[in-house]
């Protein structure tokens, strides 16, 4: 019961763009409820991506660009002549906090929005795009989880746990520290997945690559699991089938840590 | 029944040791024999007064004599002294014949040791033990269970992929367990966590509830990893219920190919088992 005020409702809705703004982006600097102490952020974007930084602050700072569209010379040319563009760019995108929790949102489909975000060292992230964007986050220790479809996951010098997943891009994830006893999961349909973990991990790992392959430099012990399964089917005739995902302990295991990808190679590292 | 056996009964039936068929048959003699009954009441009052009687305290004398014979012991222990001239030979052989005290008392701990390790050895015989462990076990599984379930709840993925791999552990899942699992695996917005159900599933994928769950959840995917895992599973069930849900899958418009031909492969898998299953 340290503090009932959490109760209390702070909705600080900071602003909505809305038309037109100028091109030139400007830094939105949202003071958070109660500075000092860990904060969340919520950004979910459809085209565009988004880069996080870790800075030694109190505030979030968020600037959002929007990408102005190349000017077709040729298409264009009658039209622009003689004229001078003021912008083109409209968007609408939504900030919001609420007891630490930073909730950043744009429901624009067509114009591409990129976020730039410089947040507290210690934060939460929970971000997600579609299109036309990475996710890039440097600098963090909290909680993160990243969702992409058609771009890439890079995170550096983490330290916390991840969940990850993307369909066309990669997953590289730079780890100074892990949270111990968390479970992790990277997942991608396309791409590669490139982890590298303190040398000191313990961890119990799932790797499977439908179609690529695993590479390590981790002192991995493998194991065969119970997944092989035999049956008598119909005709009499035995069926054995051996899942391909491969069960392996670092430094005599700990919390479960999935990797899976159907057309990449999976990478996992040792830091140096 | 004889008046002799049942007159050996008395003591067990006043102490209530008797079993109720025993007792019956008891009471039934009682009423129709007198010479018994007669006995019964003579020592049923024996009992009563013997109920009655204020429980004995040690005297104050007793406790005195009790400290002098136990100085008394602790003398006998020490070593002895050398025997006194004029004591003949006879005598000094028939004393180291005797029991001596220290010697009395390590067999009587000798007895002690075996009769405790039987009576321990048939309290708690292997099937007893075995049987202590089950419950345990069961114990243990429940504490699993419930714990699994609260973190398929919590808010952060990580958390709920932790309950997955929690009640992957368990060996018999209730049924709440599993539809708590079925309901992460179609509505869960985490793909990671999603997967790892679909893998954990592989476990229970004898159970019904589970069959038919999967089978349905596979038009609720979208991600290609956990449509694959999915398509897998279900060639392994063999089901001719999955059938149709192959079929619309393949039907999707936005499908990955090499999903696409998973599924085929599958479908006709499955088809041809059953072709196989009507020639027989």
């Amino acid at each position: 019961m340290k503090k009932i005020a959490q109760h209390f409702f702070m909705v600080f809705l900071l602003m909505v763009f809305a038309g037109t703004m100028s091109a030139a982006a400007e830094d939105v600097v949202v003071p958070l409820s109660n500075p000092g102490a860990p904060c969340t952020i919520k950004a979910s974007l459809f085209t565009g991506g988004i880069t996080i930084t870790g800075y030694n602050g109190k505030d979030v700072i968020i600037r959002a660009d929007v990408a102005t569209k190349k000017i077709d010379e040729k298409r264009d040319a009658k039209e622009t002549q003689g004229l001078r563009r003021i912008s083109g760019t409209s968007m609408n995108l939504i900030i919001e906090e609420e007891d630490n929790v930073v909730k950043i949102k744009s429901s624009s489909l067509h114009r591409k929005i990129n976020l730039e975000i410089k947040v507290p060292f210690k934060s939460s992230l929970y971000l997600s795009c579609h299109h036309n964007g990475n996710i890039v986050v440097d600098q963090v220790t909290g909680e993160i989880e990243a969702k992409n479809y058609h771009g890439s996951i890079e995170l550096s010098d983490i330290s916390g746990h991840v969940m990850a997943n993307t369909h066309h891009g990669y997953i590289k994830v730079e780890f100074n520290k892990i949270t111990p006893n968390k479970p992790m999961s990277f997942t991608t349909y396309h791409g590669n997945i490139d982890i590298t973990f303190p040398a000191s991990i313990k961890a119990s790992l799932k790797m499977k690559s439908e179609r690529g392959d695993i590479y390590t430099d981790f002192d991995i012990k493998t194991r065969e699991k119970s997944t092989k399964t035999e049956k008598k089917n119909v005709e009499g005739k035995y069926v054995v089938r051996i899942d391909k995902s491969i069960h392996g302990d670092i430094n005599g295991g700990g919390p479960e840590m999935f990797f899976e990808n159907y057309h990449g190679n999976i990478y996992i590292k040792k830091r140096k | 029944m004889n008046c002799k056996h049942m007159k050996a009964r008395i003591p067990d039936y006043l102490t209530g040791e008797l079993d109720s068929n025993d007792r019956q048959s008891f009471k039934n003699h009682i009423y129709s024999c007198t010479d018994c009954r007669e006995e019964l009441e003579n020592l049923n009052e024996i009992w009563i007064k013997l109920g009655v009687l204020p429980e004995q305290q040690p005297a104050k004398q007793l406790r005195t004599q009790f400290y002098s014979m136990l100085s008394d012991f602790k003398e006998g222990l020490q070593p002895k002294k050398p025997p006194k001239p004029g004591i003949t030979l006879l005598t000094r052989i028939s004393r180291s014949l005797l029991v001596r005290r220290p010697l009395l008392q390590f067999t009587y701990s000798l007895g002690f040791i075996v009769t405790g390790f039987f009576t321990g050895y048939i309290l708690f015989s292997p099937r007893a033990l075995k049987t202590e462990l089950k419950v345990l076990e069961n114990e243990n599984q429940n504490i699993r269970q419930q714990a699994a379930i609260s973190m398929l709840h919590q808010p952060s993925s990580s958390d709920r992929l932790n309950g997955v791999t929690w009640s992957s552990m368990l060996k018999n899942p209730s049924n709440n367990t599993l539809d708590i699992l079925m309901h992460t695996l179609n509505t869960d917005n985490n793909v990671n966590v999603r997967l790892a159900v679909v893998d954990a599933l592989y476990l229970f994928s004898d159970h019904p509830l589970v069959k038919q769950g999967i089978i349905q959840s596979l038009a609720r995917q979208n991600s290609p990893l956990v449509q694959s895992s999915l398509i897998n599973l279900i060639s392994e069930l063999r089901e001719k219920r999955a059938i149709k849900a192959l079929k619309q899958l393949i039907q999707r418009q936005r499908l990955e190919p090499e999903i696409r031909s998973q599924a085929e492969l599958s479908l006709k898998q499955i088809a041809g088992l059953d072709k196989a299953g009507a020639k027989i």
